[in-house]
């Protein structure tokens, strides 16, 4: 008996020693290199290329990130929605008409949720589509050359928080409203939210050879808080899922008010129901105020236009356009899994992960099942659309993506962790410890019919200790895993800039032989181009002083530019005459408040600068572009403003005139 | 007759295909240009091998002054050249089809095949004019003026054909496809000299004579030996099939047949010749300079230090250096022994332990460190 006793302390004290090694949560920090096979998979040598391309939204930021994965590798910053003094986005006269909007220019906004174009349900790699949040916005990213090439604004909303998903033959790219408010905007009191705030789901219809966007119709819903959305696929396709919070319609303390129902609803949103009211003309044009900005890739210029016209359908009056489906409370991620079955809602004040059936909507909605009505807008009876419940899986589920053998990985915001499941049977096969606090994970098209199950990325939202400490502001953590196995591994950590919610994850094939190297010279059909040594000009109209210049290794043409007065305002129009690959130019003019223009080869862009006071200034080349690139400078003489000094221009001592 | 006369149409036809095949092509390679510029040579002008090499080549070109590469419009050489293969084509061709009606005979395909052979050799001689025209007559305010070993100013002709290193380029020049075309088309015609001869018995003599050399000048115009650019994380040693990775003690040989050989080390190419090829079979023997990391000299010209104080890949810590100077001064610094080429090949007639040898060799002397 003395020995069971003792035996028994000793396997207790052993269970003890095991469960608080490392690896657990409160043990030492587990990380790369831990395991030795973690290095090898996660290491691409030098010259080599990355298995996929990853675009992680930068959050507020306001720009899009491109890197390589397995090895994290930041290839390359996309502007979107925020100004870039690297580039001169958001500064040349080129690029200023891009972050136009109705309230005027905006230099900055939260970019939130990429994704990318598909074809048939799988990712095609011709653009990725990114949603503004606080200045309702979508842009759309050409993956020919990983610029902006459009940017819609979303009226009649605020916070488009549940976009940029788009539809599986890209069809449409969808815009939500996270903040409730009066539609059209007018002035009254906040207390009278409810039932008088209103929200807009918007539909934007993508052309299929240019991807150019036009708002195709918004349906106007209940002022309920739009939070995340996904597309039906295969089976499904056709559906839009969304979710929502308060559906209390509370306006002050909502981390309060607005966690008071037990159940908030997944809005359901037949859009090609919406295609026919359309087509009966069901739809009210109403009147409306939204830019819309596109990129002409011959002229290299931004056209900022005014629209004033949306076409509107009230779901509360259009029977069979939405439906409401009780879910787990306040839910956040809404997430449809690859065969266009289940949609799960990531109730993140629930302990409950809800799997709902597609199946089972449609025959709830076939046979009427309602349990009440919200605005005219029916809802289903919770259990007839569900087709089970993952128990107990862990505290705060925010979002699921999937791999491409049946199960679902969720992050747990709370609990800090990333589970995997399996779909069909809502059976949990493993979990791993996130750091810390994971938000939004991706799976390489996890996001379509045909995902990839390799890896998966974690994007955390605390970073605490994970990296050298730098004073209060740390950037979050990425964490990548391999999935191929039965448990998932942690791979790597690395930091990651501004705030990345959710990415989207492509093969390197799809992508890579479609980017393109230069532009063209011969297509560039800028107003402002020079060609060559013949085009070279500086020309005056009244105040206003145009240079067309050109730049190449390792010159620029004309360097010297007398006859400019204190109050001119010089547009230095800038073509890099280059025709070879990464050579850009960068032209940087003393004094000028703005920034810098990076310009690559075959490209013209304009730079504006007011010159103060009188006196010589230089500009020069800011990109290192050959061996004589220190020479690569220049000079504009600056005469006082009743001056006779005449306008020349040369380079060599030979003017041109 | 028949076939003799056939064959002289095809060959001479064959000619034609130069009006749009290239005649030759010139590489450069570059660590900034892995992916290479290149231009192929037609008989009317120059084409890049990408849309805007040409532009490239010249932008390059004009930091040491060298002139842009002609436009077609600016030689004679490329109006005439086509009315030169195209008469002479006809005119072959011509001959040809009086062959096949007997009404000329086989001497008369030797005679056009040598009037083509010699137009054919001012064209090249006339190609080389101005290859050294082009690589020597530069701008005397070029930004980049550089001066050879001798303290000359340094030209830049493009090699005729085979390899040359030119500053950071690697410049190859090669036939192309229409060069190979019109070598064939030569051959053919002189078939049908032969197949119309046949009979006779100076044939006989002649075949005895000619085809050997004809053979022999196809095989060395096909295998011109070439030094390769060594490809770093690459490639393997011939010798001890490890990963070549240092680019201040790898080698290569080159043989005279044109078959190269890589080593990661220079000690592993001195082990090789022992064992596998002979040293007057080569034509380039070459090592890393150790001071000037990837640039491959004459081994044979060369000074090697031996410094346990420099490693070298295969644990020889041996080291080749251009000049003897530079191999003092290393010396100063870092002590060891000086040896030239004959010399040092004997000093490693110790067998040289590396890993393969290690592992497979077990009868092998002891280890040598």
């Amino acid at each position: 008996m003395k020995h069971l006793i003792k035996l028994t302390s000793i396997i207790t004290a052993l269970v003890l020693i095991t469960s608080c090694s490392p690896g657990g949560m409160s043990g030492e920090k587990s990380g790369p290199g831990s395991k030795k096979g973690a290095a090898e998979k996660v290491y691409v040598a030098p010259g080599e290329y990355d298995e996929y391309y990853g675009f992680l939204s930068g959050g507020f930021s306001g720009q899009l990130y491109a890197y390589g994965f397995p090895s994290a590798r930041l290839l390359k910053i996309i502007p979107v929605f925020s100004q870039d003094p690297q580039t001169g986005y958001g500064y040349t006269e080129e690029s200023k008409p891009m972050l136009e909007t109705s309230y005027g220019f905006i230099p900055w906004d939260d970019l939130h949720h990429p994704d990318i174009s598909q074809t048939n349900g799988e990712l095609d790699g011709r653009w990725v589509f990114v949603n503004a949040n606080n200045t309702p916005r979508i842009a759309r990213v050409d993956l020919r050359d990983f610029n902006t090439a459009e940017i819609i604004e979303i009226p009649n909303s605020a916070g488009n928080h549940s976009s940029a998903f788009i539809t599986e033959n890209t069809e449409y790219v969808v815009a939500g409203t996270r903040f409730g408010v009066p539609i059209p905007q007018r002035d009254m009191p906040i207390q009278d939210y409810k039932g008088n705030f209103k929200a807009s789901l918007t539909f934007l219809s993508v052309d299929q050879k240019t991807g150019q966007m036009d708002i195709a119709f918004q349906i106007r819903m209940p002022g309920f808080n739009y939070d995340l959305s996904h597309p039906g696929r295969d089976k499904s396709h056709g559906w839009f899922f969304f979710t929502t919070y308060n559906t209390e319609e509370a306006f002050t303390l909502l981390e309060v008010n607005a966690s008071q129902q037990d159940k908030d609803f997944v809005a359901a949103v037949n859009w090609k129901k919406a295609e026919e009211y359309i087509k009966e003309g069901k739809g009210v044009v109403e009147k409306t105020r939204y830019a819309h900005n596109i990129y002409d890739e011959k002229t290299h210029t931004t056209t900022h236009t005014i629209k004033d016209k949306v076409t509107v359908l009230d779901a509360s009056n259009l029977p069979g356009l939405v439906y409401l489906i009780p879910s787990a409370k306040s839910p956040h991620g809404c997430d449809v899994d690859p065969t266009g079955e289940y949609i799960i809602s990531n109730g993140k004040l629930s302990s409950n992960l809800v799997v709902h059936s597609y199946s089972k909507i449609m025959n709830a909605i076939e046979k009427e099942l309602y349990e009440g009505e919200a605005y005219g807008i029916p809802i289903l009876k919770f259990e007839e659309t569900i087709a089970g419940i993952v128990e107990q899986p862990g505290i705060g589920p925010l979002h699921t993506e999937f791999d491409n053998k049946g199960h679902a990985y969720t992050t747990f915001f709370v609990s800090s962790e990333v589970v995997k499941w399996k779909v069909e049977t809502r059976q949990i096969i493993d979990r791993q410890p996130a750091y810390y606090s994971p938000g939004h994970l991706c799976i390489p098209g996890g996001n379509s019919r045909k995902p990839d199950g390799k890896y998966l990325l974690v994007m955390n939202k605390i970073t605490k200790d994970r990296y050298l400490p730098v004073g209060p502001e740390l950037n979050q953590a990425g964490q990548l895993f391999d999935i191929t196995g039965e448990k998932m591994e942690l791979l790597l950590d690395f930091p990651m800039i501004g705030e990345p919610h959710y990415a989207g994850m492509i093969h390197a094939d799809k992508v890579k032989d479609r980017t393109l190297q230069i532009y063209d010279l011969d297509e560039n059909k800028h107003p402002g181009v020079a060609k060559g040594p013949d085009n070279v000009r500086v020309e005056r109209k009244g105040n206003n002083v145009h240079v067309y210049m050109t730049m190449i290794r390792s010159h620029f043409n004309p360097d010297n530019i007398e006859g400019v007065k204190v109050g001119d305002k010089v547009y230095f129009h800038v073509t890099n005459i280059e025709q070879d690959y990464d050579i850009p130019h960068g032209f940087a003019m003393m004094g000028a408040r703005n920034s810098e223009m990076l310009i690559v080869p075959g490209k013209t862009e304009t730079l504006v600068w007011e010159p103060q006071a009188e006196g010589v200034y230089p500009f020069y080349c800011t990109d290192f572009c050959s061996a004589l690139h220190q020479e690569m400078q220049g000079y504009v003489r600056v005469s006082p403003a009743n001056s006779n000094v005449k306008l020349t221009w040369g380079l060599n001592h030979e003017n041109y005139e | 007759m028949r076939n003799a006369g056939l064959l002289m149409i095809v060959g001479a036809a064959l000619f034609l295909g130069l009006f749009f095949l290239p005649l030759w092509n010139i590489r450069l390679i570059a660590p900034q240009y892995p992916e290479g510029l290149g231009m192929y040579i037609y008989i009317d002008g120059l084409k890049g091998v990408s849309k805007n090499d040409i532009s490239n080549i010249n932008m390059l070109n004009h930091y040491i002054g060298m002139k842009h590469l002609p436009k077609a419009e600016d030689m004679w050489e490329f109006r005439v050249f086509p009315l030169v293969v195209g008469i002479m084509a006809a005119i072959g061709i011509l001959i040809g089809i009086l062959g096949m009606m007997k009404k000329v005979k086989p001497s008369v395909f030797l005679i056009w095949l040598i009037i083509m052979g010699i137009l054919g050799i001012l064209g090249v001689y006339d190609f080389n004019q101005w290859l050294v025209e082009y690589g020597s007559d530069l701008d005397p305010s070029a930004s980049i003026k550089l001066m050879d070993e001798s303290g000359k100013a340094m030209t830049y002709k493009p090699p005729l054909i085979g390899y040359q290193k030119m500053l950071n380029f690697d410049v190859y020049s090669l036939p192309s496809t229409g060069g190979y075309i019109m070598g064939t088309g030569f051959l053919l015609v002189f078939l049908a000299y032969l197949v119309g001869i046949k009979a006779t018995k100076r044939a006989k003599a002649t075949l005895v004579y000619m085809i050997p050399i004809f053979l022999g000048s196809s095989l060395l115009f096909s295998c011109a030996p070439k030094i390769e650019p060594m490809r770093y994380g690459e490639d393997e040693c011939d010798a001890c099939r490890m990963k070549i990775i240092s680019r201040t003690h790898a080698a290569q040989l080159v043989s005279k047949k044109g078959k190269n050989y890589k080593f990661d080390a220079t000690e592993c190419m001195i082990r090789f010749m022992e064992r596998e090829v002979k040293e007057e079979d080569m034509l380039h023997i070459l090592s890393a300079n150790y001071l000037d990391a990837g640039v491959l000299i004459d081994a044979t010209k060369a000074t090697f230090i031996i410094s346990e104080n420099i490693p070298s890949p295969m644990g020889a810590f041996l080291s080749t250096l251009k000049t003897r100077e530079e191999a003092e001064k290393l010396l100063e610094e870092h002590g060891g022994e000086l040896f030239t080429w004959e010399e040092v090949k004997h000093q490693l007639d110790k067998p040289l332990k590396t890993s393969h040898e290690a592992e497979s060799d077990q009868t092998n002397e002891e280890p040598t460190d």
